[in-house]
């Protein structure tokens, strides 16, 4: 090989860097754009307005799905929230433990919408209660 | 020596008299035949000790592919009541009462209760008329219509043995309790399943009572029998629903062959969700009615969280 030492190491380098770069280019590990699981059907959801009484002092906790949307401490005055449910309708898992062990109590629970009442119902128990509440934006189901 | 020859000879006489016998003889106790798994679990909570229960249909049978032998048939005869599903779920039914005659009360308890009518895409309707046609008849699906069962055998033994009655009321008064706190149970497990979730793909249409009290949506692969084939159109139909529902898991069922679910689970991605019972019960975890039930519900649940 002829020509210029400097030149021909120049030449050299440069063959090495142009075949580097794809080289190390495809042995770089790239962080992954995450994986987004979309929802097997994508819901529309409402608001509704809970209105959750006792005939005891006892602790209220309300489940949608499985995600609980109301834990409070009920007395004598009634606990309101908002809470968002798919407009197909929901089943509120509704328990309740009386402060007062084994005592007989009930707990009332009414849904409401823009105004209007969708579901009212009383669950019974003794220390202890759990019952479904099944809300349907448009009309009463239970 | 001659001991041992009379003995031998009293030995072979008991097992041939045993063996000649039909059920119940030789005990005072009243004979239930039943042509249902389920029917004979509450034939045995509801009778207790005086009522022998002989299933003709036995756990883990196909009872779409069951017709009563002679052997059967001499069976049924020799008992006094002789329970079966209906709703057209024993073809045979007609043909056996002919058959049996005069002898045993046949007890009905799908008659009693309010069937739910399938339309040509196999989709549940409430009607208030009845006929056997385009009905489903897997009643029991319902816990309401196991209640009405359960008051209606307790009734049938009630006439058939008068003696027994405050036996019965108790046992069918303590068995609706558990049956109404099995209710509430498996109301309180389905609420896991936010509605959008409840999508039945099953092997085939037999949970339309189970889907119509938990607010489930069936796309079944089969028809209303076992003995029905899907054709290759509604399997492409089915992976299609599956796909668009995003549904999350399909059903196989305890007595038959799961060939074409594995072909939808690897078409659509959806995985094998368990097995239930859908046709009676089975063997082991299954082999009661709540356990069937709780296995169902506990299943399908799991799978679609």
């Amino acid at each position: 090989m002829r020509g210029n030492p400097r030149l021909r190491l120049a030449l050299v380098a440069l063959g090495i860097g142009l075949l580097g770069v794809p080289v190390w280019r495809i042995t770089q590990t790239r962080e992954l754009p995450p994986v987004v699981k979309t929802p097997a059907v994508v819901e529309d959801l409402i608001q509704i307005d809970l209105m959750i009484e006792s005939s005891a002092p006892c602790r209220v906790e309300v489940m949608n799905a499985n995600s609980r949307i109301f834990s409070e401490e009920v007395e004598s005055a009634p606990a309101k929230t908002t809470v968002q449910i798919p407009n197909v309708g929901a089943d509120l898992v509704v328990r309740a433990t009386a402060n007062e062990p084994g005592q007989r109590f009930a707990v009332r629970v009414r849904a409401g919408h823009d105004g209007s009442d969708l579901v009212d119902a009383s669950f019974w128990g003794d220390g202890e209660l759990a019952g479904v509440l099944a809300v349907s934006a448009t009309k009463e189901v239970r | 020596m001659k001991h041992l020859t009379l003995l031998a000879i009293f030995w072979a006489w008991g097992v041939c008299s045993a063996l000649a016998q039909g059920p119940g003889q030789g005990s005072d106790k009243l004979v239930v035949a039943s042509l249902s798994t389920v029917l004979s679990d509450f034939a045995r909570i509801v009778g207790g000790d005086r009522v022998e229960v002989v299933e003709i249909l036995k756990p883990g049978d196909d009872p779409h592919l069951f017709e009563p032998g002679p052997v059967d048939v001499k069976t049924i005869s020799q008992s006094q009541i002789v329970l079966a599903n209906g709703l057209g779920f024993e073809a045979y039914l007609e043909k056996l009462k002919a058959g049996v005659g005069q002898g045993p009360i046949f007890l009905v308890p799908g008659e009693a209760v309010r069937p739910l009518f399938l339309d040509n895409d196999h989709d549940h309707h409430d009607h208030d008329h009845s006929h056997a046609d385009g009905v489903d008849p897997h009643w029991w699906h319902s816990i309401s219509n196991a209640k009405i069962a359960v008051r209606e055998i307790r009734e049938a033994l009630i006439k058939v043995d008068p003696a027994g009655a405050p036996a019965y009321q108790n046992n069918a008064k303590a068995y609706l309790a558990a049956l109404d706190e099995l209710e509430k149970e498996c109301k309180l497990e389905v609420a896991r399943l936010p509605r959008s979730h409840r999508v039945l793909v099953t092997s085939h249409d037999a949970l339309g009572y189970f889907a119509n009290d938990y607010g489930f949506t069936i796309l079944p692969v089969q028809g209303i029998s076992t003995s029905d084939e899907p054709s290759s159109q509604k399997i492409k139909d089915l992976i299609g629903k599956i796909k668009s529902l995003g549904v999350k898991a399909i059903f196989a069922e305890n007595i038959e062959n799961p060939k074409v679910l594995e072909e939808l689970t690897r078409e659509t991605g959806a995985k094998i969700g368990g097995v239930l019972y859908a046709d009676g019960l089975g063997e082991g975890k299954a082999a009661t009615y709540a356990e069937m039930v709780r296995h169902n519900v506990k299943t399908i649940v799991g799978a679609l969280e």
